[in-house]
């Protein structure tokens, strides 16, 4: 490798930036060591092909492409991950049981001990407008809670 | 030693300006990321370039490359600069992506030393005389497409970007003196296939 050393000397000895004694040496090298001599053309051509930038040119879109693939995997994978849809159904199941509260037509949900039995009652009874209101009302107060609830962890 | 590759610093301003952006996509901000890509995206084209077999794996490889830099970004402390950083996550992609396309096969450099496998300008020397500069420069880039893809990337980035042996070290993951081995090695390797197509021309 001592060799090599010499040899990286020379762009320096071309340019006038080695020192007096070690610019004697290289300058000896090149003079009286054929093999030196070729190995330091050779190296200079290796350093102007390789030190060229790439000839193919960067596609254009090849960037914005590249961020968008990187930034929309992770806001989707933060989107869809297991502790957001949770908590986003769970929001929205908040949600929900609270449009029950608000419903002023169930009169004898509490009465009856629960939601699920006076929906039953209802729907022995046949009053199918009124589960209809009551269902649309719960599913609207669902979607909205998760709505809600993807928009704030998102942000 | 640089013959024409540019420094790896982006100056104090650059440093400066890069550091928020840093802090800003560390946040989660697009827009910075992607000012940051920008910044470095003609390093990691050109590791890719050089790396790949042809424009579509390029892509590919860049394209991973960003993603692995969004991914690795809220753990980057800034103990070393972010320009050998982003070397390093293209090196690993670089390397992953080709050995597992088996363009260059599974071997590693020290199987391929250890089993004896003659140096890959051997491999490529074809006994073909080269005559003119350009014939020696396409000489070169067939002696570089036959090299390990380790060697490769150590010779891009020793000589395109000028780094130094401790820089491609902290790249590589590799003792300073491993690199500095392989990287004579390469070099060697490198003028040998020259040599062989008998360059320079005997005046």
């Amino acid at each position: 490798m001592k060799g090599e050393e010499w040899l990286d000397k020379v762009p320096k000895y071309k340019q006038g930036e080695l020192s007096p004694a070690e610019a004697h040496i290289v300058s000896q090298l090149l003079e009286e060591d054929e093999k030196f001599r070729m190995e330091a053309a050779r190296e200079e051509l290796l350093w102007e092909v390789l030190s060229e930038p790439p000839s193919k040119p960067m596609p254009r879109n090849l960037i914005n492409r590249s961020v968008k693939a990187a930034v929309g995997e992770i806001n989707t994978g933060k989107w869809f991950s297991l502790d957001t849809i949770l908590i986003a159904l769970g929001v929205g199941l908040i949600c929900a049981a609270a449009a029950q509260l608000l419903t002023p037509k169930l009169p004898s949900i509490s009465e009856s001990g629960g939601f699920f039995t006076a929906i039953t009652s209802l729907v022995a009874s046949n009053s199918m407008d009124l589960i209809g209101g009551i269902w649309l009302i719960t599913v609207v107060f669902f979607i909205a809670g998760v709505w809600l609830a993807f928009r704030t962890l998102r942000n | 030693m640089c013959f024409s590759g540019g420094p790896i610093s982006v100056g104090r301003e650059g440093a400066l300006k890069e550091s928020v952006l840093i802090r800003k996509a560390q946040g989660g901000d697009a827009e910075a990321f992607k000012r940051l890509v920008e910044m470095h995206a003609s390093v990691i084209w050109a590791v890719a370039n050089r790396m790949a077999s042809n424009s579509t794996v390029a892509e590919d490889l860049f394209q991973e490359t960003v993603i692995r830099f969004w991914r690795g970004l809220p753990s980057f402390q800034g103990g070393s600069k972010l320009s050998t950083w982003l070397y390093r996550i293209a090196y690993r992609v670089c390397l992953d992506g080709l050995q597992s396309e088996g363009k260059h096969g599974m071997d590693s450099l020290e199987e391929r030393s250890e089993a004896g496998v003659a140096d890959p300008a051997d491999e490529q020397s074809d006994g073909q005389k080269i005559e003119s500069k350009v014939e020696a420069k396409d000489a070169i880039m067939r002696a570089m497409s036959s090299l390990d893809p380790e060697w490769k990337l150590i010779l891009t980035l020793y000589y395109w970007k000028g780094l130094s042996l401790e820089e491609i070290a902290e790249v590589t993951g590799r003792p300073s003196n491993t690199v500095k081995v392989y990287l004579h090695r390469a070099r060697a390797s490198m003028r040998k296939s020259l040599e062989d197509g008998g360059y320079p021309p005997e005046v």
